[in-house]
């Protein structure tokens, strides 16, 4: 039964993906179209949908324990869904030969910051607080203190927000591994907050260019619907095991499956596959 | 609660993770039932979206696409009106700074929406 199936691949992603820090969006694409034939623009739609599911569902432990930097994601996603939007209205005018195409060509970016991230897991930040609209400060129980940050190089986050939702509309993926470098890189957002808000910003992201899916027919119900439902549940067990389990080695053996998904993806685009 | 007792924002938080969590749960209600009943009988599901007039009625009458997509839309839904709360809690304690911030998000979601209809 297709629906099972359905739900089956939303698990897998949901988990895989929450095990080393991914939404999960980046895997369902790939594996929907390779594996299940589900026409691109279906499976972009079901992503999306399943993107807003997970991200909804993380955003409510960090919001409430105040992780997630509501102002700065705000701030951040006027850009992020005007990106998003034009992704969206842009997809359509794309065949899935050039989806499939620019998809690989993100899976294998994707590896490169997995990489990076495994290589060097943490990052440095400005602790001078400045007093800005945007600074943040949150509760971090490894340190067992407040950690106190402030916003910086505005514009240019502004500015890899704007392609993160703009790649998010065109391709269905959260868009996390653009967002996330550029707040702790440019912004001197420490990664905890970073992640958290870029999680938060993801939500209302996905839903600009869902809707755009949504009102050109794209969104089949049987598809997106079990999809939302199994990468929440994926992404929750996956949430939980995750301190249990060795994130390095499984990092690397995601790296290995994102080239691998990368390399069909790009194979698909000029019409072969190799299964 | 250790974590920040003192920030002025924790009230809104709390009702902005409380929004989504409602959301979150009824979608999700909602595509179980669907997904439930269509593994029941498989003769009733259909691939396109049911049109968003009758939804509610082919929902509450237990037609599986119809709940899977009000499934859906209630969940895509949740996003906008956390938009909403976090613009009536900027506004109200006259932050119009973040509120016109949410405003333009709110304006881009409301175009979206539109701008996908015309093909």
């Amino acid at each position: 039964m297709a629906l099972i199936l359905y739900g089956v691949m939303g698990v897998c992603a949901g988990m895989l993906g929450a095990l080393v820090g991914l939404g999960g969006g980046i895997l369902l694409v790939p594996l929907l179209t390779l594996f299940l034939k589900v026409p691109i623009h279906q499976a972009i739609a079901a992503s999306l949908v399943g993107v807003v599911a997970t991200s909804t569902t993380t955003a409510i432990a960090y919001v409430r324990d105040e992780i997630s930097n509501i102002k700065l994601g705000m701030t951040l996603e006027t850009a992020t869904t005007v990106g998003a939007v034009l992704g969206g209205l842009t997809a359509s005018h794309l065949n899935k030969e050039a989806l499939s195409g620019l998809f690989g060509l993100t899976l294998a970016l994707v590896s490169v910051f997995l990489f990076h991230k495994n290589r060097a897991d943490r990052a440095s930040y400005a602790p001078a607080p400045a007093g800005g609209v945007l600074d943040g400060r949150y509760y971090d129980p490894s340190l067992g203190r407040h950690v106190e940050y402030s916003v910086t190089r505005l514009p240019a986050g502004l500015a890899a927000s704007f392609i993160a939702g703009n790649l998010s509309g065109l391709l269905g993926i959260g868009g996390g591994p653009i967002k996330v470098p550029a707040m702790t890189a440019l912004m001197g957002v420490p990664m905890k907050a970073a992640a958290a808000t870029s999680n938060f910003m993801i939500g209302v992201t996905a839903c600009a260019s869902a809707y755009v899916y949504y009102a050109r027919g794209h969104v089949d119900p049987l598809v997106a619907g079990p999809v939302a439902l199994g990468v929440t549940i994926g992404a929750y067990a996956g949430a939980k095991a995750a301190p249990k389990m060795h994130g390095r080695q499984l990092t690397s053996l995601l790296i290995v499956v994102l080239l691998a998904l990368s390399a069909q993806m790009i194979l698909a685009a000029f019409g072969l596959r190799i299964r | 609660m250790k974590a920040a007792a003192d920030s002025p924002d924790q009230a809104l938080n709390r009702l902005v993770s409380k929004t989504l969590a409602a959301g979150m749960v009824l979608a999700a209600a909602l595509m179980a039932a669907g997904m439930a009943i269509g593994l029941a009988r498989p003769g009733w599901l259909s691939h396109s979206a049911t049109a968003l007039p009758r939804l509610c009625q082919a929902a509450l009458s237990g037609d599986p696409t119809a709940l899977l997509s009000l499934g859906i839309v209630v969940l895509l839904a949740t996003p906008a009106l956390r938009v909403v709360v976090l613009l009536w809690g900027y506004a109200r304690r006259r932050d119009w700074l973040f509120a016109a911030i949410a405003l333009f998000v709110l304006g881009v979601l409301i175009f979206s929406v539109s701008v996908g209809k015309t093909p």
